[in-house]
């Protein structure tokens, strides 16, 4: 397992000396502003707490760290079932003669990978523990952060290999967490023993897993043996619309790239089962909302709306529902940059049109007047598009890697709230279009010569 | 005519390509040779295009690449060493894009010839993402060359293919040579190198070692009994 970890760290180390000087500093500075701006907060935040709330810095430390676990908790079978099996590195060494221990010490590599970043919010966390609480908390914080990470790890190894061989459902895994997260609760709101949860915690999963023992050690192999490359492709009725059938309702130059994102669509049977149970449950929350939600009606409806919008682009940085271009492609193909981007924007924007038209039906149904549905359908037209815009931009400046992409485009958002929260209301929106025009133009960069 | 002037390119503290200068002329096959990590994909990936970080200068007829990218990218067709192509899209559709791309009006007759000589007609309607890796090497291969563009760069492209498709992807590229195109390619297969090429050039350590023409080779055969394979030794052994 030593060795697994030695060469992990090596490739880490490597990656990091690979980078140039300008992004270690720009790394760093951020980090910096991040950490600095988390953990004045949450200073302010505690300290208001002990004096109006009424709690002790202990309770405050307890809570402080279950919200951190629960984190954990809730990514940990996330990354069992969805990010471990897209590792490369994992399927190399899948299929090398590794010991038990050894296919241990992968997956807790990646475990590390992903769960590194509820360590990294844990980090401003951990120094306004310190400074408003002390010494003592910070131990019991501590111990319990570090600790429990490792029981849920092996509890939910044995979970879900439970749970998979037989009933290929993880819900036993959430089962176990809420009743843990209640029985917290209970004891939290009676305010006895909350001190010695993470402690206690770590017996209870003990005690479970000793039973078990032999599974998660002798089976391995077998649980692994689930981890193959997903097949998104399929050959649905869908699958026959072809490419030279295809109606030309964009204009000529745009017409390979809107039909190219199309048909990656059409057949990426995730993507159209993800469309189908969105739009079909936006419809229903609708129904739902016209009967039985007559108060604060609007609001409500606005806000269903932007979430479901939302989550429709949601699918944009996702390696499961968008592929990477090809990076011979975009640097050799004669194209210009706004033929690609609009191909990638027209595709996106079919399924905002049947939104568009849901909202318009729910709407006239609800006996909303003309001037009120024009407004809120102009509203839903420009945040979508604006929305769109600027993911697509994101989406090109990282081509090759849909979920960098994802990072940076998220980050960036961060950022904006984080500068709208922070007192900087007239700044934040004025930085945010600047950094987006940059970013823009870095984008359009790429494909101009 | 290609012209590489004095083109040098770095990766961290790795010098890649060390000042290399060489004119490709049209109507002419050029081989490219060396050991693992002589520069060979890195000279073609920048004469493509794909890599712009580079001192010196690549001109496509007293065009500079760096100024005139994309008009220069329509008179380029290059087959990648990886074949990175779009998994939904089928072989076909692939190629119909790309012509349309192109703006190839007799795209039709050309796909089919291309899929035909290939051997990818039966596979031709299947998504990529089901293709080996040997029918994706081919499609790549395909994409070079639809529209048969003026100048053609194949990125270690022929080395996996079957004897029926090497025969007949050869007799197209020495069709297109004599009309006039420049074609280079880069490979491993001395042998393959030998038999197409009208000129090898051979890099080792980022550093252009030779240019030999094919009747040089054959000289060098008759008079001291010596192939391409002994001399690339010679030369590249430390």
């Amino acid at each position: 397992m030593l060795l697994i970890f030695k060469y992990y760290l090596l490739q880490f180390k490597n990656y990091l000396k690979n980078l140039s000087l300008r992004i270690k500093l720009e790394i760093i500075a951020l980090l910096i502003i991040f950490y600095a701006f988390f953990t004045e907060t949450l200073i302010k935040y505690f300290n208001q707490l002990l004096s109006e709330a009424h709690i002790t810095s202990l309770e405050l430390t307890s809570l402080a760290q279950h919200i951190l676990l629960l984190l954990f908790a809730l990514s940990t079978p996330f990354i069992y079932i969805n990010l471990i099996p897209r590792q490369k590195g994992f399927h190399i060494l899948r299929i090398q003669p590794l010991s038990s221990s050894g296919v241990l010490g992968v997956l807790i590599i990646y475990f590390l990978k992903y769960q590194s970043i509820i360590l990294i919010i844990a980090a401003p966390v951990f120094t306004a523990i310190a400074i408003t609480s002390g010494f003592g908390d910070i131990f019991i914080f501590s111990v319990g952060i570090l600790f429990l990470p490792i029981i849920y790890l092996i509890l939910t190894h044995m979970l879900s290999s439970v749970v998979y061989e037989r009933t290929r459902v993880i819900i036993h895994y959430f089962t176990l967490q809420s009743l843990y997260f209640l029985c917290y609760y209970f004891l939290y709101s009676t305010k006895q023993f909350y001190a010695f949860l993470p402690i206690a915690a770590i017996f209870l999963f003990t005690i479970l897993v000793i039973p078990r023992r032999n599974m998660l050690w002798l089976k391995w192999d077998k649980t692994l043996q689930r981890f193959i490359p997903a097949d998104n492709s399929s050959k649905k009725p869908w699958q026959k619309v072809k490419y030279n059938t295809f109606p030309k309702i964009v204009p000529e130059s745009i017409h390979p790239f809107f039909v190219k994102e199309v048909l990656a669509h059409l057949r990426n049977v995730n993507y159209m089962r993800l469309k189908i149970v969105s739009l079909v449950l936006f419809i229903t929350i609708l129904i739902i909302l016209d009967f039985y939600f007559e108060q604060n009606y609007e609001s409500i409806f606005m806000l269903v709306c932007i979430v479901f919008i939302w989550l429709h682009y949601s699918h944009q940085f996702n390696e499961k529902y968008i592929r990477s271009e090809p990076v011979s492609f975009i640097k050799t193909a004669p194209f210009n940059f706004y033929q690609i981007w609009l191909g990638k924007f027209f595709t996106e924007f079919l399924i905002i049109f049947a939104y568009l038209f849901i909202i318009l039906v729910a709407l006239i149904f609800h006996g909303s007047g003309w001037s009120e549905i024009m407004q809120v359908i102009a509203f839903f037209l420009l945040f979508s598009i604006f929305l769109l815009a600027t993911i697509i931009i994101f989406r090109l400046l990282f081509y090759d890697n849909v979920r960098k992409a994802g990072y940076a485009y998220h980050f960036m958002i961060i950022f904006s709230l984080v500068m709208l929260i922070n007192r900087f209301y007239l700044v934040a929106p004025f930085i945010t279009l600047t950094l987006l025009i940059y970013f823009g133009y870095l984008s359009y960069r790429q494909f101009a010569g | 005519m290609i012209t590489v002037k004095e083109v040098s390119i770095r990766f961290a503290s790795v010098l890649a390509v060390d000042n290399i200068s060489i004119t490709l002329q049209d109507g002419k096959l050029y081989g490219i040779v060396g050991p693992n990590g002589a520069g060979k994909s890195t000279l073609i990936r920048a004469m493509v295009g794909m890599i712009s970080d580079y001192s010196g200068e690549i001109l496509y007829d007293g065009l500079s690449l760096e100024n005139n990218r994309r008009v220069l990218k329509g008179t380029i067709g290059y087959a990648p060493e990886d074949t990175e192509l779009m998994p939904f899209l089928t072989g076909q559709e692939y190629l119909h894009m790309l012509a349309d791309i192109r703006k190839i009006a007799e795209f039709k007759i050309d796909i089919n010839n291309l899929l035909e000589q290939l051997g990818l007609q039966e596979v031709k309607d299947i998504i990529i993402g089901r293709y080996s890796h040997g029918m994706r090497q081919k499609l790549s291969l395909a994409a070079a060359l639809i529209g048969s563009p003026k100048n053609i760069l194949l990125d270690e492209a022929l080395n996996g293919l079957d004897p029926i498709s090497m025969f007949n992807i050869k007799n197209t590229l020495e069709g297109l040579a004599n009309k006039g195109h420049i074609i280079v390619f880069s490979s491993h297969i001395l042998e393959l190198v030998e038999d197409l090429s009208h000129k090898i050039i051979i890099l080792n350590r980022g550093k252009l070692i030779a240019q030999l023409s094919h009747s040089e080779i054959q000289n060098m055969k008759n008079k001291q009994g010596k192939g391409l394979n002994d001399y690339f030794v010679e030369l590249v052994q430390p």
